[in-house]
């Protein structure tokens, strides 16, 4: 009886303890949205090379939106890395041609095209920066459903407080697939593969 | 045979413990255990002058303290911030899809004796703010964590490509 007490606790003591581990651990979401597809909201932004980027002439090209700031450190960074490293491992070179990894600041204050080329380079030639002014910005963010905020404001500088999410536009200007940031690369490579053409 | 299995479990049990106390052996990256806070594995990734750059560690406490601040000399000045993650059905371009992305400045962060803290994406992490230098795959960047017991720890981060 004694026995099996003291087997019970081992187990115990070894699930609670992976658990805590596991808190401190990077978060794995994995937590893909197939979405009733229906046509992506249209817009028109500046592309970090001064040309217009305008979503509906995309027809034919898989585009992976997210949306950021150049000052972020953590979140947007690994998430474009991550992006990255998907479009660059799990597309073949015929779907590479036509898939568009797309960073959208929501901070156009501080994000000047050439800030924001800069930016998207560190990640390879493979990522785009956008960028609007903040007119085009809200609207874009209304049809959307995004906003950002401005938060811990300083002379010195702001944090900023923006939508999270990865948003997949198939090739047929549908958007159809909805990654948290923090998903694997597994996950979200996987879905690029199955939406590009 | 029931004491076998008996043993074996308390020795998982402690095994992992032991894991987790920080008690395995230092990684391939250079730890700074001067006092009672080991410092291991700081990498930061590259990033542009004037930006901000990151850096992550593991912090393994073997006394009670709380990390008061950070710095480096490639850096206008450095600060503890939290990522946190905001759910709102109404945002979002489809319904419970509006995940927003936050942080929050983490001006004291407690340790508790045995602890150990891991900064990693979408938690506890440095910012390095006002980059004097940008900062490049390869390059070792030199910092310096401040404790309330322990005093200041140096340490060395390794800017690995992303």
């Amino acid at each position: 009886m004694l026995h099996r007490a003291f087997a019970w606790v081992s187990c115990l003591v070894v699930l609670l303890t992976l658990f805590g581990c596991a808190k401190h651990a990077r978060p794995v979401v994995d937590g893909v949205a197939r979405l009733e597809p229906k046509p992506a909201p249209d817009f028109t932004l500046t592309r970090d090379d001064g040309t217009p980027y305008h979503l509906a002439e995309k027809r034919g090209r898989e585009v992976v939106l997210f949306f950021g700031y150049t000052h972020c450190p953590d979140v947007c960074p690994t998430t474009l890395a991550n992006l990255e490293t998907a479009y660059r491992t799990k597309l073949t070179p015929r779907q590479k041609a036509n898939v568009d990894i797309v960073f959208v600041t929501v901070d156009p204050a501080r994000d000047t095209l050439a800030q924001l080329a800069k930016f998207v380079h560190l990640f390879g030639p493979n990522v785009i920066g956008l960028r609007g002014n903040d007119v085009q910005l809200a609207a874009v963010e209304k049809s959307w459903h995004l906003w950002h905020q401005r938060t811990h404001v300083t002379k010195r500088g702001y944090d900023m407080a923006h939508g999270s999410t990865v948003y997949i536009v198939a090739p047929n200007g549908d958007l159809v697939a909805a990654h948290d940031w923090a998903d694997t690369t597994e996950t979200i490579g996987a879905d690029l593969a199955a939406f590009a053409s | 045979m029931k004491r076998a299995i008996v043993f074996a479990g308390l020795a998982a049990a402690l095994a992992v413990l032991s894991r987790s106390a920080g008690a395995k052996p230092a990684n391939t990256m250079p730890a700074s255990t001067i006092a009672g806070v080991a410092i291991r594995d700081a990498i930061s990734h590259p990033a542009l002058r004037g930006g901000t750059g990151v850096l992550y560690a593991t912090f393994v406490a073997r006394d009670a303290d709380v990390l008061i601040g950070v710095s480096s000399p490639l850096a206008a000045r450095g600060e503890v911030h939290e990522s946190t993650r905001e759910s709102r059905a109404d945002r979002g371009a489809m319904p419970g899809m509006g995940t927003t992305a936050r942080m929050e400045p983490v001006a004291r962060l407690p340790l508790s004796a045995g602890a150990v803290v891991r900064f990693a994406p979408g938690g506890y992490h440095v910012m390095l703010l006002d980059l004097r230098r940008p900062l490049v795959a390869g390059m070792r960047i030199p910092v310096v964590f401040r404790f309330a017991r322990a005093g200041a720890i140096a340490t060395t981060a390794v800017v690995k490509a992303f």
